[in-house]
């Protein structure tokens, strides 16, 4: 008996162990290559390469489908590119360090809302990979069967499911590079010095959120206030459990509001007004943990 | 019964959860809300104990279990939370509850789950509808009361908003909520080959 509990205290601990690798992988690591994206029965093309330089991630991720719409992340500035649109966004004081320590959160601290479990090791892409399942414990927040490259720890299939197991969405690589063979984009980070954007959207910058006028009741289990951004036009709080994340965003009522549910990809957003306000949560998390955190805001 | 009016409040709100609050009472309950962060909430908190047994009984039908699931549930926690029993509280039909909550004054929403427990949570947005009465807290524009209400239905469970064809004003600022939300949070949990794949993908959720 204390043999198979210490067996299943070595999966966990191994499957800890391989989720903290996939972390340290997809931010410290240079890859490059051709995923597919299914959200429901659709199924899309996308091409990343991603390059890490000192403390600073590079990326450019673009949709092979339709319109050729892009991202791409400098060190400090994320530009959406679409065919006929340039916006820009300049974000303030996200060095590569600070992503960094935010992404090693304690991964001990998941396991109260998760369980994380050791599947077998599969082919994936023309790799061999190794299944990591984390099962939600609730259905507050979405599960995930990860596989994960023995080679380098990167994500080669990722399945987002919900409590009950059904699929939301998922990503699989059919074809990836890593090291120093990956297309060089320094000069596509540098283009956007020469973008001529037809709207800049500042971020706002971190502040205290006792300072913010609001507080919160009867959050879902495991969320709790991860930081707080604000600007003249508009609060921004940031929960999380540690895996799952939701952003609420709190500014004046206007015309241009969303009044219920919205989704593009696997993400879902909610807009109601509350106490004046209007609020917008963002996430990849179930709808109703959405609903909840929006209407838990008050005044303090 | 309790004579803490406190505690006799917190009954009524389980008892509006379940569907079984007269309509003196309900108004009276709804003006205290106005007034009371705290039961407020209490509200919350019984909220999201409801939300949290609907998730994990997809297959109940009968929602009226609800109300007894939410009592169990209530039991375990402190005291200060639980709600007796109420002996004073009768059973309205959902019919006449939903009558007479659509005929009050806008002033407080009440976010009714249709059908929440034939239906997967996620699959049910919640409708609003107004009611009520005297309120003259402007704060309290939007109470949010989750029902088993399947036989409330006053108006139609509003659809979800599909992205791509949202004003285009309104689809370029989630769009930037959206990325900075991306950017920000998304590098917390689990972050795909990107955290931007959704960002960037043409399709919606919505299916």
């Amino acid at each position: 008996m204390s043999a198979l509990l210490a067996a299943g205290a070595q999966a966990a601990g191994d499957a800890q162990a391989w989720f903290e690798r996939m972390r340290d992988a997809l931010h410290g690591q240079d890859y490059e290559g051709r995923f597919v994206y299914q959200v429901g029965p659709q199924l899309e093309a996308m091409y990343v390469v991603h390059r890490v330089s000192g403390a600073v991630e590079l990326e450019r991720l673009v949709s092979l489908n339709g319109d050729h719409k892009q991202v791409i992340r400098g060190d400090q500035a994320v530009a959406c590119l679409e065919p006929g649109k340039h916006s820009i966004s300049v974000i303030e004081g996200l060095g590569g360090d600070s992503r960094r320590s935010d992404s090693q959160r304690d991964t001990a601290q998941l396991l109260n809302h998760y369980q994380m479990v050791m599947g077998d090791s599969q082919r994936v892409a023309g790799r061999e990979a190794q299944l990591v399942r984390i099962v939600p414990r609730d259905g507050f927040r979405f599960g995930y069967d990860l596989y994960l490259d023995h080679a380098t720890g990167l994500p080669l299939r990722t399945v987002m499911l919900d409590k009950h197991g059904q699929q939301q969405s998922q990503t699989m690589f059919v074809e990836l590079k890593t090291g120093k063979d990956i297309t060089p984009i320094e000069h596509d980070v540098s283009a956007l010095q020469l973008t001529r954007p037809e709207r800049i959207t500042v971020s706002a910058g971190v502040s205290d959120p006792a300072s913010s006028g609001w507080r919160f009741a009867a959050l879902p289990p495991g969320f709790t206030l991860h930081s707080y951004r604000a600007d003249s036009a508009r609060r921004h709080f940031i929960f999380s459990d540690g895996l799952a994340t939701l952003s609420l965003y709190v500014e004046p009522l206007a015309e241009d509001a969303l009044g219920g549910f919205s989704s593009v990809g696997a993400t879902w957003a909610y807009g109601a007004q509350r106490h004046g306000q209007q609020i917008t949560a963002v996430g990849e998390v179930p709808r109703e943990t959405l609903r909840l955190i929006a209407h838990a805001i008050e005044p303090q | 019964m309790s004579d803490n009016p406190d505690h006799v409040q917190r009954e009524q709100l389980s008892a509006l959860l379940d569907g079984e609050l007269a309509s003196k009472e309900h108004q009276a309950l709804v003006t205290h809300l106005a007034d009371s962060p705290q039961m407020r909430r209490h509200l919350a908190r019984y909220q999201l104990i409801q939300a949290q047994l609907q998730m994990d009984s997809p297959q109940l039908v009968d929602a009226s279990l609800v109300g007894d699931r939410v009592r169990e549930r209530l039991k375990t926690e402190p005291t200060v939370l639980t709600p007796r029993a109420s002996k004073n509280t009768f059973h309205l039909p959902r019919v006449a509850l939903g009558a007479a909550l659509a005929a009050g004054v806008a002033a407080v929403t009440l976010s009714v789950a249709p059908r929440l427990l034939e239906t997967p949570i996620d699959a049910a947005p919640p409708q609003t509808f107004a009611f009520s009465p005297r309120l003259s807290v402007p704060s309290v524009d939007a109470t949010t009361v989750a029902l088993g209400a399947s036989s409330m239905a006053t108006e139609a469970p509003a659809p979800a908003q599909r992205w791509k064809v949202l004003q285009p004003e309104l689809r370029s600022k989630l769009d930037g909520y959206l990325l900075e939300h991306n950017e920000f949070a998304g590098r917390l949990g689990v972050t795909l080959p990107s955290v931007h794949v959704g960002f960037v993908s043409t399709q919606d959720a919505q299916r």
